[in-house]
């Protein structure tokens, strides 16, 4: 195993592995899962475990990550009314997945759509495709209203 | 929707559609290939359904189908391998239909392209036309779904496109199988479409198709006409309706109220005794008692009961209209031997070959009469109507209801399709799962369906028993279960790494069923169904009578004692039910009704409450633990199956000990 470096979550002496006291002659070896710093004599879990299923379970709920501000005068689907009709600007977010998975539906740059009715999901129209969306994926249709003629 | 599609090309196990038998490798291929392509949902399965006669999953639902079905069908001496495809929309977008399909296309380079579109649609379909046009291929586009063009008030000048594209264009209605010999007799003008090059040179996909667009647009204003008619027809302003934030929520009561009362009282009640006591009690169960003592005569005499069944038609869970009564006195199962008699040996292996078809758990007695009598006509209906409203397009609108409901559970409006299915089968559900996207979608699906959504089988069993409870404990059995479907979910969402798929969903128009095609399927799930379920039952009830003979019950339940009677309260018996409730939960269920009803009831009202929620806790059958296996992993169905059986019997208890300590107030 390659020369591993630990760092101590309490003092935060960074040290090798062997340079740990408790590892000379320690009875339970190779099984032994901590560490001690020898700094402080702080006795610590050499490597964090994967997130296991009950540490997610109990983990609080993580404040979903921020979505990226809209810019300024940048009309989303979201913010349609039932029943307005709006021409697609583009398909924003960076998740190359969705915007596939919309454009395949026609939700293209440059089609006509319409907002059906957004409760208890959004329904749009574009042509004869009738389309039901998540919010979220509804915030990511920049769209623009057509110019009054 | 994007259903797991690259598996699809090798394996093919999707529910209803088979890879139908094709000529091997080695058999010389037919002369011309025709390749079905087009926009999702437009009825390609159908029209290959025309031209081939060969059956194949038919539904309204886009996605249905997932993999690649070919056939071999002769017009007029000229021999055609059929291919059916998935549906696309767009094939420059990697997704993996489409590559399915591109794969299709370069797999077959000398294949006619038969472009199926929705008419009503066009502008869609003229986009993938234009894109597939740039193959090169010979073309011929279909335009199908004319009739509900017509009825939108919609024309397509078919002679303009067609010049316009310079490919023949055919009209067909698939589902009346007009059209299907004018495709045929067009197949032989098949031409390459006559493409104009411009802004074919961008790279960028959307600005290739934002030009090819414009190109639709200009095809459509010379060729495509609408009137709108006035009153939009009733299947549209239905399929707002339908979908309506409050008018949806009364559409959804009206359909679950048509499927309470059509499965769970015309079933379950009706049918139910129409074949468990009119048909098996009264004419089946005789008649091969009296066979097998002919064959394997011992001294014995059978009891004879009066059994009598009353045949009525529901109006609500406790009116009905009497149609009519069975009396009838009977040969019943239980028998006493001759007091004098003295077995000898082929007397007593006849004796038992007796009790294993006709004694009280005998195959015939117990196993075919609860398959036939009892799970097949609740099954039967229940299938029946989620044809219904597969084919209408109901599925999808219920979806949008309850997307938001579905969030808490980690899950997206999709799951209600697998969920709903459940109710018939959790077996058949568990399969469907694959329909879902993200893995944790599906383990968190197939999680509820093993635990709590209770099969027909079992819900018809559970009717029963709460019929001999008062409708507050229905309430309350239903409302536990719902509570702890989102409990269990919620929890599972947030234990299980990963996010919940994207909701976008397209919603089919709704249709009238065309009530073969439904019928159809109701035959092809019952009888999958049937050959699943039927072994199972034969399997169970040998089992228990092996068990009943060896003396072996007996011993088991004492094992289970501190169990059943400590924590869950209930007499010592039971036992045997929740043994053979691992088998399958509802055969289990069926134990359990026989100590609940009767003269002399072995349970109370608690105890058959008690007995109720933990069998419905269970996981569904062995069947169902297998494919859970089958469809994740055995690690998945074994961790599944050690949360699942602790909980059952942990919330079982939980109500007990609740139930007693409530009623001493």
């Amino acid at each position: 195993m390659a020369e591993q470096f630990l760092i101590c979550p309490l003092c935060g002496f960074e040290f090798q592995k062997t340079e740990a006291l408790c590892h000379h002659g320690c009875p339970l070896g190779a099984m032994c899962n901590l560490a001690r710093c020898p700094a402080c004599e702080y006795e610590f879990p050499e490597q964090m475990p994967a997130d296991s299923w009950l540490r997610r379970l109990f983990r609080r709920k993580e404040t979903p990550m921020v979505p990226p501000i809209p810019e300024e005068g940048l009309l989303t689907v979201k913010a349609l009314a039932a029943g307005e009709s709006v021409e697609v600007l583009c398909l924003g977010g960076d998740n190359p997945s969705r915007r596939n998975h919309l454009a395949v539906f026609g939700l293209v740059p440059g089609a006509q759509m319409r907002l059906l009715q957004r409760y208890p999901s959004f329904v749009i129209e574009i042509g004869e495709t009738v389309l039901a969306l998540d919010e979220d994926v509804a915030g990511d249709v920049v769209v623009k209203r057509r110019e009054a003629a | 929707m994007n259903a797991p599609a690259p598996s699809a090309l090798s394996t093919g196990k999707t529910e209803g559609a088979k890879l139908l038998p094709f000529p091997g490798p080695g058999a010389q291929p037919a002369a011309e290939t025709v390749l079905l392509v087009g926009n999702p949902n437009v009825g390609k399965s159908l029209l290959f359904k025309n031209l081939t006669h060969r059956y194949v999953n038919v539904s309204n639902f886009p996605g249905t189908t997932v993999e690649i079905t070919r056939a071999r069908a002769a017009f007029g001496g000229r021999e055609i391998d059929v291919v059916d495809s998935p549906g696309i929309n767009d094939l420059a977008l990697r997704s993996d239909d489409a590559r399915v399909t591109v794969q299709l296309l370069e797999k077959n380079p000398g294949a006619t392209v038969v472009q199926v579109a929705d008419a009503k649609n066009l502008r869609r379909a003229l986009l993938l036309t234009l894109q597939l046009a740039e193959m090169g291929r010979p073309m011929v586009l279909v335009l199908n779904m004319l009739d509900e063009l017509a009825a939108r008030g919609g024309k397509i000048d078919r002679a303009r496109l067609s010049e316009l594209l310079g490919v023949p264009v055919v009209g067909t209605v698939a589902v009346k199988n007009q059209g299907t010999s004018e495709l045929i007799a067009a197949l032989r003008g098949a031409r390459p479409v006559a493409l104009s090059e411009e802004g074919a040179e961008s790279i960028d996909p959307y600005e290739r198709n934002r030009s090819r667009l414009a190109r639709v647009h200009e095809i459509l204003a010379e060729t495509y006409t609408l009137d709108q008619p006035r009153h939009a027809p009733l299947s549209v302003r239905l399929g707002f309706w339908a979908m309506h934030p409050v008018k949806g929520l009364f559409f959804l009561a009206a359909v679950l109220g048509l499927v309470f009362w059509f499965v769970g009282l015309f079933g379950a009640g009706t049918l139910v005794d129409l074949l468990e006591t009119g048909v098996f009690e009264q004419r089946i169960t005789p008649l091969a008692i009296q066979a097998v003592d002919t064959i394997l005569p011992f001294p014995h005499t059978h009891a004879t009961t009066e059994s009598a069944a009353t045949f009525a038609l529901p109006v609500t869970p406790v009116h009905e209209v009497p149609l009519g009564v069975m009396e009838r006195t009977v040969t019943s199962p239980a028998y006493t031997l001759a007091p004098d008699a003295k077995l000898g040996t082929g007397a007593e292996v006849g004796r038992f070959v007796h009790d294993f078809l006709v004694g009280e758990y005998g195959a015939v007695t117990m196993a075919l009469s609860y398959a036939f009598a009892i799970v097949l006509p609740i099954v039967t209906t229940f299938f029946l109507l989620f044809s219904l409203m597969e084919d209408s397009g109901y599925l999808p609108r219920m979806a949008i209801l309850v997307n938001r409901t579905f969030r808490l559970m980690g899950l997206n409006g999709k799951a209600v399709l697998p969920m709903i299915l459940g109710l018939g089968c959790d077996t058949m559900a568990t399969m469907t799962t694959r329909i879902l996207e993200t893995r944790k979608e599906r383990v968190v699906t197939t999680m509820l369906l093993a635990l709590a959504v209770p099969c027909s089988a079992q819900l018809g069993v559970l009717l029963a028993m709460m019929a001999s409870l008062s409708p507050f404990a229905a309430l309350a059995w239903t409302g536990m279960m719902i509570a702890i479907v989102f409990l269990v979910g919620g929890l599972t969402a947030r234990a299980f790494p990963g996010e919940a798929g994207d909701f976008i969903l397209e919603i089919p128009p709704m249709r009238r069923p065309q009530l073969a095609n439904v019928w159809r399927k109701t035959l092809g799930r019952l009888s999958w169904y049937l050959r699943e379920v039927i072994p199972l039952f034969v399997a169970g009830t040998t089992a228990l009578f092996l068990l009943d003979r060896l003396r072996v019950l007996p011993a088991i339940a004492r094992f289970g004692e501190p169990l059943v009677t400590g924590w869950l309260g209930l007499p010592k018996e039971m036992s045997n039910a929740f043994l053979i409730g691992f088998l399958r939960r509802d055969f289990g269920a069926v134990y359990i009704l026989d100590a609940a009803t009767g003269p002399n009831p072995l349970l109370t009202p608690l105890q058959i409450f008690v007995s109720m929620v933990t069998i419905t806790l269970f996981m569904p059958c062995i069947a169902n633990f297998l494919m859970i296996g089958k469809e994740h992993s055995m690690k998945t169905a074994w961790a599944m199956a050690a949360f699942i059986f602790p909980f059952a019997f942990f919330v079982g208890g939980l109500v007990h000990h609740l139930g007693s300590w409530l009623s001493n107030f």
